[in-house]
């Protein structure tokens, strides 16, 4: 082979290499972005989940007062149930009630969503007639 | 001759402008990849210490929730977190405090002296707060990077007499 077509196969091959590189870091970068992405996403649904959590407990220690509770925290009635946004998430709650011959099941919906990522929390709770509700 | 001379030259300088391209963006993958990998595992790090401050006390608490077996008591200017349990008729007790920069818990036999450098060290923490009031344990506690946060753990023993879930 002549020198300059060793030349030419060289660049050949070093275009092959760069073209094949180019391909590795898009997919290795991708793969970065996507992890990064995905710790994002967990932290996320970390917050919404203790921030459903926080409100599912404080809904069982309201007892028989779940509506009140939740207006004496800032949530607002809309459309059968109760919206508040705070600390960069929206949070909505409904509540159903089953009254029963010795007392009321109440059963709760806690939503919240941030930044697309939604955590939904079905609680249940049951208040007996005889009850002291300590709130 | 002094064409083909000239693109011969052309040529290599072309392949060694290549090879430095090459150089300089593997260099650039490999300080971007390592950041990426760094930030990623900082933030599963913040989130898993981040968990561990509000699960730990509050799961601790939904262990141990027993009438009268939950307080918050003071040591030394410290509000401490004590959770008794009763073991062959001995009562042993469980605190969760900040310490030192640090989430402390420390398990001991009712009435032996309390040293708050001796509990075992869980995660960083900058303040841990308990209160218990009306039916609900609420503590507050602070990250070393300045997040605040507060839960709310309702303790059946205490909230609604007789009620059930």
């Amino acid at each position: 082979m002549s020198r300059e077509g060793k030349g030419s196969a060289l660049l050949f091959e070093i275009t092959i290499v760069l073209f094949f590189f180019a391909i590795s870091a898009t997919v290795i970068l991708s793969m970065f972005m996507r992890a990064n992405d995905m710790s994002v996403s967990g932290r996320i649904m970390n917050e919404t989940l203790f921030a459903a959590q926080d409100m599912a407990e404080c809904l069982y220690a309201s007892g028989n007062q779940p509506d009140e509770y939740l207006t004496s925290v800032g949530f607002m009635q809309e459309e059968g149930e109760y919206r508040r946004d705070s600390n960069g998430f929206a949070m909505a709650v409904r509540i159903e009630r089953e009254a029963t011959d010795a007392g009321t099941l109440y059963r709760a919906s806690v939503e919240v969503l941030e930044k697309e990522i939604e955590t939904r929390l079905p609680l249940a709770w049951y208040v007996p007639d005889w009850a002291e509700v300590a709130t | 001759m002094k064409k083909a001379a000239h693109s011969h030259a052309m040529s290599g300088v072309f392949i060694f402008m290549l090879l430095g391209i090459f150089a300089i963006m593997s260099t650039l993958l490999v300080l971007l990849g390592a950041q990426a990998y760094r930030a990623v595992v900082d933030s599963a790090a913040r989130n898993a210490e981040e968990r561990i401050l509000l699960s730990y006390p509050a799961n601790k608490v939904r262990m141990n929730d027993d009438q009268d077996h939950l307080r918050v008591e003071d040591v030394d200017g410290t509000k401490t977190l004590v959770i008794s349990q009763d073991f062959d008729g001995s009562l042993y007790e469980t605190r969760i405090y900040c310490y030192d920069g640090w989430l402390y818990e420390v398990f001991q036999e009712h009435g032996d002296e309390i040293a708050l450098e001796d509990g075992e060290a869980l995660t960083q923490a900058a303040y841990f707060r308990p209160e218990i009031k009306n039916g609900l344990l609420t503590f507050e506690v602070g990250t070393p990077e300045g997040a605040q946060y507060r839960m709310n753990v309702a303790l059946r023993s205490q909230a609604a007499k007789g009620a059930t879930t």
